[in-house]
């Protein structure tokens, strides 16, 4: 069967672990390298690794970062952002990264996905989705939360499908960093629109949240910063809690 | 990472390099483990070399095409022939088979008779993603320390179907029951991908590093 996963969100800033609420006002976590080594010990069921400096839009230091960080963590590993070559996700991919989050660049280059896909297959493709609003009225949001979209997500994501894409994130930015809870309307949304799997995050502040999400059919995995970054929370404990509402994780 | 020198000694384990693989991770967990993996974007060093992984990703296409253009094809049946061990990953077993199915019909390696074919999953979605069972059907020296029933990680659309039952080592559900590890003497593929499957990944691959290709 297979189990349900769940993912330590690593936001990369010039070199360092942060963690931002609402895609504004960051705080300092520590050295990524050693914080996914941490991740590892505990048995996470994967890492996903972006780069949201809205200063340095390029690979270099998630390169830097996955070179080293891939010596100690023997799971898979995704790094995104400032993505917009297929050169950019040959070097992830030589270096360690299992798959690319293309976010930006798939509101107006369907051709860069479609080229990962083709050489990379669409396993190696997960579209992240910034999505911020209400019930209904979901805006689709670029550059790091900074720009609003004016695609519909619905059309987005069917547009996103039909390039390949293999797996999607779909993040609540209003809910980022405020450990209110998942916004569960809108993964519901999301789920009826997806054929493909889906990984949920934004606003998880404790295990029910976690329990929420994944009772969502659809909902394979979801993503987890705050929670596991700031408090003595950690997926032993998190997976420990959920397995008593029948939910299954990895038997290692 | 080292790449293949004429003057260097008969190495532990040769990776083959088609260009468009996880080739660090491979790497970095045999190196974990205490091996000199050597990357090979040519075959002229696999004629020394003790054991042979052929990992991969993306299209069998593709992949079959960069085989057979790099002459790979060739050099691997004969290492295959010498009964040395070959492990496949994921893409890399699938191009074990006969033949493949993606975007058209193409050639594999032949080393396991049998077919790569997309999974057929009913309602679920594909890919399949994720921390999946592998139900050991009979022993191998591979999966030896391995308990049955322990979780891998797949990343994958397509599955090989081995043309015989004998070649079935292992299986795992995902809407049905599909073949995630086959053998057939020194030739060894698993569907899913042990340098990221943490503790029992490195199990395995340290087992196929003291393997001696004998079913």
């Amino acid at each position: 069967m297979l189990k349900k996963r769940l993912i330590p969100l690593m936001l990369i800033d010039n070199g360092r672990l942060i963690k931002t609420v609402k895609f504004g006002a960051s705080r300092d976590v520590g050295d990524p390298v050693q914080s996914a080594k941490v991740y590892s010990d505990q048995n996470a069921d994967e890492l996903l690794i972006l780069n949201v400096s809205r200063d340095d839009r390029t690979i270099a230091k998630t390169l830097e970062i996955l070179r080293e960080l891939s010596k100690n963590c023997f799971m898979p590993l995704t790094v995104g952002g400032g993505i917009t070559s297929i050169e950019d996700v040959r070097i992830l991919i030589r270096s360690g990264a299992d798959k690319v989050l293309v976010n930006s660049a798939a509101y107006r280059n369907l051709d860069l996905l479609k080229n990962i896909v083709r050489e990379f297959g669409s396993q190696a493709l997960i579209i992240g989705i910034d999505c911020l609003g209400e019930v209904g009225r979901w805006s689709c949001l670029s550059k790091c939360g900074s720009i609003v979209e004016s695609i519909e997500l619905e059309d987005h994501l069917r547009r996103v499908q039909e390039a390949g894409a293999g797996e999607l994130l779909i993040q609540s930015v209003d809910r980022d960093g405020a450990m209110c809870g998942l916004d569960l309307d809108l993964l519901r949304k999301v789920t009826l629109c997806a054929k493909i799997p889906v990984i949920g995050a934004g606003g998880v502040g404790n295990y029910h949240d976690l329990l929420d999400g994944y009772k969502i059919e659809g909902i394979d995995a979801i993503g987890v910063a705050s929670l596991f970054h700031f408090s003595d929370s950690n997926p032993h404990r998190a997976k420990a809690m959920l397995q008593n509402h029948n939910l299954n994780f990895k038997l290692v | 990472m080292n790449y293949f020198d004429e003057n260097m000694d008969v190495a532990d384990v040769v990776v083959v390099d088609i260009g468009i693989s996880n080739i660090a991770s491979v790497t970095n967990s045999l190196v974990e483990l205490g091996y000199s993996p050597l990357v090979a974007d040519n075959p002229r060093g696999i004629e020394s070399a003790q054991r042979v992984i052929l990992p991969g990703n993306g299209s069998f296409r593709a992949a079959s095409e960069r085989l057979t253009e790099t002459g790979w094809v060739t050099a691997l049946r004969e290492f295959a022939e010498s009964k040395r061990p070959l492990l496949g990953i994921c893409l890399g077993m699938h191009l074990l088979a006969s033949s493949g199915e993606e975007d058209g019909i193409s050639e594999g390696l032949g080393l396991i008779p049998g077919v790569s074919r997309r999974l057929s999953v009913g309602d679920l979605r594909l890919p399949h993603v994720g921390w999946n069972t592998v139900d050991q059907l009979k022993s191998h020296f591979v999966f030896e320390g391995i308990k049955n029933g322990r979780d891998f990680y797949f990343s994958h659309s397509f599955a090989l179907e081995p043309s015989g039952q004998n070649l079935i080592i292992g299986t795992t559900d995902y809407g049905n029951t599909f073949v995630s590890v086959v053998g057939s003497k020194n030739v060894f593929g698993v569907q899913f991908h042990p340098e990221k499957s943490q503790k029992n990944g490195l199990k395995l691959l340290s087992q196929f590093m003291k393997w001696d290709g004998v079913a």
